[in-house]
């Protein structure tokens, strides 16, 4: 039977909701160079020769352009940097609806709020669930993406849990 | 002509395979890939601090795999098919080297009106070990009836 978690505390939860929003403009760089991040050797262009980019695009500008020193000492980024008793990140998951096309030239909205921390126990330790959501919007005021992505941290050390 | 295309969209059922892609990334994917999205989490770059993580070697990042089930879905899914929502979650840690081999298969399919809605339920297998699930969900725009005929 599932113990019940921690208490998330006041400082953590006041995070909760808060909004940060950044404007990128997406370059045929970012687009090449994502492209062949994930093994592409090709892009997809449309009849004017505008590049298009890959479905998750809008992973580029997902964390914050700060100084390295800005960043938790792990490196990690910095979304993930709320007040919970654990200091290890590692993945989760990601749930991403793709509404519309991101094309070089564009300029995106970025927008994105803790949604929620919870935690539960896993067979190492406790773990802490870190929910972020992302809207993206273009410059014509679409919404071209949105994600929610869930980070895990937790204190133990075992690279074979639940990542 | 993309696999769901060659198979015939107005076909597809649940059960229907969506075909698979195997690739391997490298040191050198995984490092372009923290470059691009500016992810400095040292696990995905040092492989001293990795290891002091109680990892291998450097770890494949989540983001970058949910790209490789989304050009699965893509490849299958071709110029008709739009992918709309993609989910997944790393239930194992990947590393460099490592063959990593996405596949799936149709979970259920809708029809609205004039397009066609299909999920699909995915994986990441290496070496017989699953490294994350996911689902999928793209939207056919034509009129399948009217392209199967183009077809014939």
């Amino acid at each position: 039977m599932e113990r019940e978690g921690p208490e998330i505390s006041q400082e953590t939860r006041q995070l909760i909701g808060i909004e940060k929003v950044r404007h990128y403009q997406v370059t045929a760089r970012d687009i090449w160079r994502f492209a062949q991040a994930i093994g592409m050797s090709q892009v997809e262009a449309d009849s004017d020769g505008t590049l298009i980019g890959p479905p998750l695009i809008c992973q580029v500008f997902m964390f914050e352009d700060l100084a390295l020193e800005e960043l938790p000492a792990d490196g990690s980024p910095k979304e993930l940097d709320v007040p919970v008793p654990a200091a290890r990140a590692v993945g989760g998951q990601s749930e991403f609806e793709i509404f519309a096309q991101v094309k070089a030239g564009d300029t995106i909205t970025f927008r994105s709020r803790l949604r929620d921390v919870a935690a539960k126990q896993g067979r190492s330790g406790w773990l802490y669930f870190i929910v972020v959501e992302t809207a993206f919007e273009n410059q014509r005021g679409e919404m071209v993406a949105r994600e929610t992505a869930t980070y895990v941290k937790r204190s133990e050390v075992d690279s074979h849990v639940e990542r | 002509m993309s696999s769901a295309e060659a198979h015939g969209v107005l076909d597809l059922r649940p059960g229907s395979s969506v075909g698979e892609l195997r690739f391997t990334p490298t040191r050198s994917h995984v490092f372009m890939f923290s470059a691009i999205t500016w992810n400095r989490h040292h696990i995905h770059y040092d492989k001293d601090k990795a290891l002091a993580e109680g990892f291998p070697d450097v770890a494949v990042q989540r983001g970058l795999m949910g790209n490789y089930l989304a050009r699965l879905m893509t490849n299958w899914s071709g110029e008709h098919g739009q992918l709309e929502r993609l989910e997944w979650k790393v239930v194992k840690s990947s590393y460099p080297g490592q063959e990593l081999c996405c596949a799936g298969q149709v979970a259920e399919v809708a029809e609205v009106g004039a397009a066609k809605y299909v999920r699909c339920a995915l994986g990441i297998v290496s070496v017989g070990e699953q490294i994350a699930i996911g689902e999928a969900r793209v939207r056919f725009a034509f009129d399948p009836r009217e392209r199967k005929e183009q077809r014939q």
